[in-house]
């Protein structure tokens, strides 16, 4: 009968010892001489206890046996592993368990792999946002406002509202019904930068500079009924879901869970410019028509705001931050004209709402 | 027993390859994600052993022995953690006032400062316990206390010095961890000093502002020759120590290859750049001095806790 030629190791020293390795019906023995180098010694490996060590290469088998610290051999011959397996078919090796073969693996796993990969990106586009969306519309309106209200203290500071600018435009939006599960709250921030935005749980900034750039109050109503309709169908926290849910995604593939703190509070700072999907951004336009209309105010307006909005970054040769966030500003102006068509609007705005955007204007004219 | 000592200079290799790797990883990541993440302890053990099994020292290969299973438990015992940690933090935005963010940033922030150090004692304690040369295993036979001790006091000189005496606390932290570690009846040591690695790294960002980055290389070839050349291994009274000799445009062309590599796959190609990363810096260390490899006696208990073995990998710290 042949023989192997191993190096075994006995767990308890580090001395190799040069070994015959021989396959017997239900164990495998192994033979060295002990270390004077008289008297050998044998060791009996039984067959189904043997373990292999995964992701070895040919021509160096490792196996293992026992108990900690479990016994070691090394057999550096190419043809000893298929033998082995077919000598001991009836109680194959145990292998620790591993997701792929050790020499080849099928080409059908490749595929299913491929499949997979392409699910990953598949989840990411698709899947994910629809998930977030549902957790967010779980989300109830009270602690929508608690939320809203934490962050509504990370971002404005209080010296930098304009409390009489703000004064007047709750005055105005008085004139107006908008119903919200959560009161709404606008505030005015001293800024030049022509940008509005909505935060969750109701808070609606304008800033000056927005208000300086306006020049009907059917363009007002346009603008403060487009930022009402990012709160009424929650898409601030909707897009907040969404732009977290793909980090939380990405740190569970790749392992990293320390990058979620950061965007925890990362987001509170970037909730300013917060870009919406284009699909909202079209659904807060219909609301802010909606709105327009209601209250019999030219819906003219919004087209007339988005072209002043462009106008304003065209000569400044610089998109302003509200173009920026708000893409597509062409095929907006071209949608809303078609729903005008579509719809009747008698244009003839209440007095109240026009004493109160006399208000807003003359205070602007008046701190320049 | 005779003991035969012979002076060495014994190389190790490493005989990984980057398409096996590859393969391996790439199942990882599929499994890991149609599971849910919860096939990262797997993952990371299918990884760990083919790194251990491919790395050879004096023509024996080394072995990792842990499992999925055992890492399993102590994985679902950090979500636990973080899961606590974060709620803490979520429960200071729901409270909607400022005293209660910051609150839960601050307790938050805490305790991932107090986890460093059961993090590193756990990890270590782990890691070296499942891994063997041999058939010897190695060990790690310091106390958590102790550790805490060593990292609250120069954690708190560092914060008033301004972090000038963060080198000081490196070395420190190495010769506390390092110092631990046993393979057998062979002791390991960390001979580092404060003041040289200080220098190391004031010449270092001195030298790299002046380059204007250039310098880089050459810093992190000296601080990282200067963690491998103070490990010493001492054997019945005897020495040997790493000997590390990487060079800083072998270090450059690691670093900027690695980054091409992995930008341009989107990371796909990941486990090529580890690959090339692990045939580095092992291709450039070797063992000087006296060392008997035939003559190391198994000590270890057996040690199956893996609790914080995660905890390490979720705070980024790394291990040897």
């Amino acid at each position: 009968m042949d023989y192997y030629e191993a190096i075994y190791f006995d767990g308890k020293l580090s001395q190799p010892h040069l070994a015959q390795v021989r396959l017997e019906p239900s164990a495998l023995r192994i033979t060295y001489k002990s270390q004077d180098g008289t008297l050998p010694v044998t060791v009996h490996w039984q067959a189904h206890r043997i373990e292999k060590d995964e992701y070895t290469e040919a021509g160096k088998i490792i196996l293992r046996y026992g108990n900690y610290p479990s016994q070691s051999l090394e057999v550096a011959s190419y043809d000893f592993l298929p033998v082995l397996g077919k000598y001991y078919t009836a109680a194959p090796l145990t292998h620790q368990n591993g997701p792929l073969q050790v020499y080849r693996s099928p080409p059908w796993l490749w595929l299913v792999l491929l499949f997979f990969l392409t699910l990953i990106p598949v989840t990411y586009f698709w899947l994910l946002p629809a998930a977030a969306d549902l957790a967010a519309r779980q989300i109830p309106p009270t602690y929508e406002q608690k939320l809203g209200n934490t962050l509504v203290a990370q971002l404005i500071r209080k010296e930098n509202i304009h409390s009489l600018q703000t004064a007047h435009l709750r005055g105005f939006v008085r004139q107006v019904s908008l119903p919200t599960p959560y009161p709404l709250r606008f505030t005015v921030l001293k800024n030049p930068e022509p940008n509005a935005f909505a935060i969750p749980g109701g808070n609606i900034v304008v800033h000056t500079g927005m208000l300086k750039l306006v020049q009907s109050p059917a363009e007002l109503a346009a603008l403060l009924g487009h930022e009402y309709g990012h709160i009424k169908l929650r898409h601030s926290l909707r897009s907040m879901f969404r732009s977290l849910s793909g980090y939380i995604f990405i740190s569970a593939i790749i392992g990293d869970v320390s990058a979620l703190t950061a965007v925890i509070l990362e987001n509170a700072n970037t909730l300013k410019s917060l870009e919406y999907s284009r699909d909202f951004e079209k659904e807060a336009d219909m609301v802010g028509l909606q709105v327009l209309q209601q209250h019999k105010i030219n819906p003219h307006g919004m087209v007339a705001l988005f072209e002043h909005l462009a106008a304003h970054s065209k000569g400044r040769g610089q998109e302003t931050e509200f173009i920026s966030t708000h893409p597509l500003l062409a095929s907006r102006i071209s949608y809303i004209k078609k729903y005008m068509q579509t719809q009747k609007y008698p244009a003839a705005p209440s007095d109240s709402l026009n004493y109160y955007w006399q208000q807003i204007k003359k205070q602007e004219e008046n701190s320049h | 027993m005779e003991v035969n000592f012979t002076r060495i200079s014994e190389p190790f290799l490493f005989k990984g390859k980057g398409t096996s790797y590859f393969e391996i990883q790439l199942a990882n990541w599929v499994l890991t994600f149609i599971s849910f993440g919860f096939y990262y302890p797997w993952a990371k053990a299918n990884s760990l052993r083919y790194l251990y099994l491919k790395t050879e020292f004096a023509g024996i290969r080394f072995a990792f022995h842990g499992t999925g299973k055992k890492m399993f438990i102590g994985f679902i015992k950090a979500i636990g953690i973080f899961i606590l940690l974060y709620g803490v933090i979520i429960a200071g935005i729901v409270s909607g006032t400022q005293t209660g963010l910051y609150l839960g940033l601050g307790i938050f922030y805490l305790g991932l400062l107090a986890l460093i150090p059961l993090a590193i004692h756990g990890s270590l304690r782990y890691r070296m316990s499942r891994t063997s040369w041999r058939g010897i295993h190695f060990g790690c036979r310091g106390g958590l206390m102790q550790l805490y001790g060593v990292f609250i006091s120069n954690l708190l000189l560092t914060i008033i010095t301004l972090g000038i005496y963060s080198s000081w606390f490196t070395v420190k932290l190495r010769q506390e961890s390092i110092g631990n570690i046993r393979m057998g009846n062979v002791r390991f040591s960390y001979d580092g000093k404060g003041s040289k690695l200080f220098f190391i790294n004031l010449k270092g960002i001195v030298l790299t502002a002046i380059t204007l980055g250039g310098y880089f290389f050459a810093y992190a070839r000296d601080s990282h020759n200067y963690y491998l050349n103070n490990i010493y291994l001492e054997q019945n009274g005897r020495y040997a120590r790493l000997s590390s000799s990487v060079t800083g445009w072998r270090y450059f062309k690691l670093i900027a290859v690695n980054l091409v590599i992995i930008v341009f796959s989107l990371g796909i190609a990941t486990p090529f750049a580890t690959i090339r990363t692990m045939r580095f810096v092992l291709h450039k260390a070797v063992l000087l001095g006296d060392f008997d490899a035939d003559d190391l006696v198994q000590t270890e208990e057996a040690y199956k806790d893996a609790t914080y073995e995660d905890v390490s990998d979720m705070m980024d710290i790394g291990l040897v």
